[in-house]
């Protein structure tokens, strides 16, 4: 098993793995094509841009460059490797439920949670999204990629699991916690 | 004073039937295409104007244009896509960035570009979507990454423009004749049909019904709402397994 892990340099990166993982796409490719990974994590956790309508078209193309092109790209080189792939992407839990102040973050993470479901299908390729909010303890999210990638996990295909706490679980979540 | 509206991607499918839909509601349209002759005939047929050129070309202002031409703006529906036939191993990087170009990045351009027109008519955006951004379909997988996240932009504006006035709502059509299944060059002649999934209600979805939801968005009726992607699929969405309501269907 050879997993390699590529995207944004974050907490989350590092917990995973010793060196600042490939972001730039020459990189990147170098890397898949080189290590040919049978577990490939994808970082897409950028800082927050803020909301989207205040964003320049252009900042919002690059920050789309940095988490969803870069999970094609990874995506489809892994999934063109001549043995089974298991993917994991790692993008913002607005990705599920768009946090419009956070709102450049959640259109990109929302795109990559459709190409999560869009390339389940693909042969050779297990694929799927852990969608996380910010203050979740990164020890935390790095033992749940290690969990989607052994075989415990095998049924779980194309699906984004939300690792937020519950807290964009029902619109209430913050006054239940205050009364309790 | 008629209200003014400016629809991209207007010269042809939905966008066509929309401008149409509108213009005899009595709305004043501002019909924007790649095509000059199509935008123009359009324009001329429902006695609005013409804006002529491509959405990804960033020098190209279709907001700006409507918005003197007609004086300002009530309305713009974010309509122009691009489609690729493509699942995830055939999307060629240039077809990955023009879907981005033409589907996300234009539409986020010329919805701010909307913004400050909109809040002086306390107006209505509206973004044309797919069913395939609600449910993605692997064949066309590139499309149904940049549908979902024009779902989201949606949301996030409805929300952060809401406080400004601005509802703004989106379409997710299914398969619709005109539309992007049945015009888009290399694809199927214009009108074919054949070989789609028959959905829950059996009819084919006509772009005239895409307009009308159109026109309900963009109405009175539609004041209190804002934030919503309405599929227009004839049930397809409603039942992970509604193409099999109809006997004979096969994937």
């Amino acid at each position: 098993m050879t997993m390699l892990v590529v995207g944004s340099d974050c907490a989350v990166a590092r917990a995973l793995c010793d060196e600042p993982p490939p972001s730039r796409m020459g990189e990147l490719v170098a890397a898949i094509e080189q290590q040919r990974p049978s577990e490939l994590v994808i970082i897409a956790l950028p800082a927050t841009e803020g909301p989207v309508g205040a964003l320049t078209t252009e900042a919002l193309g690059s920050l789309i460059g940095r988490t969803v092109t870069v999970g094609f790209v990874a995506t489809k080189l892994a999934a063109q490797l001549d043995h089974p792939v298991r993917v994991v992407v790692v993008c913002t839990a607005n990705g599920v439920l768009p946090d419009h102040l956070d709102g450049a973050r959640a259109v990109a993470s929302a795109g990559l949670t459709m190409l999560t479901e869009v390339c389940s299908p693909v042969p050779n390729l297990t694929i799927n999204t852990i969608a996380v909010a910010d203050d979740v303890p990164v020890q935390e999210v790095a033992d749940t990629v290690r969990w989607v990638l052994t075989s415990s996990s095998s049924s779980l295909n194309g699906a984004t699991i939300r690792l937020d706490g519950g807290r964009d679980a029902v619109l209430a979540a913050e006054t239940r916690a205050e009364e309790d | 004073m008629a209200p003014r509206v400016l629809v991209t991607g207007g010269s042809s499918g939905i966008g066509r039937e929309i401008c149409r839909r509108l213009a005899a509601d009595g709305w004043r349209v501002a019909v924007a295409g790649r095509s000059v002759e199509r935008t123009e005939a359009v324009a001329q047929e429902l006695n609005g104007v013409a804006i002529v050129g491509d959405v990804a070309d960033v020098t190209h202002d279709p907001v700006l244009e409507a918005a003197r031409l007609l004086g300002g703006l009530d309305a713009v529906v974010l309509n122009a896509g691009v489609i690729a036939d493509a699942d995830l191993l055939a999307t060629e990087a240039d077809d990955w960035f023009s879907l981005l170009d033409v589907n996300v990045l234009a539409v986020h351009r010329h919805a701010r570009a909307a913004h400050r027109h909109l809040a002086t008519s306390n107006g209505s955006l509206l973004m044309t979507s797919s069913d395939a951004g609600v449910w993605g379909e692997a064949p066309i997988a590139g499309y149904s990454v940049t549908k979902r996240m024009v779902l989201a932009l949606m949301r996030c504006l409805a929300a952060e423009w809401g406080p400004d006035g601005i509802r703004v709502n989106a379409l997710c059509p299914g398969d619709t004749a005109p539309g992007m299944l049945s015009t888009t060059s290399g694809r199927r002649e214009p009108g074919a049909t054949d070989g789609w999934l028959p959905p829950p209600l059996g009819t084919t979805i006509r772009a005239q019904d895409v307009a009308g939801a159109a026109a309900f968005l963009l109405g009175p009726d539609a004041a209190r709402i804002t934030g919503v992607g309405l599929l227009i699929d004839a049930g397809m969405r409603a039942s992970s397994t509604g193409w099999l309501v109809h006997p004979g269907a096969t994937r």
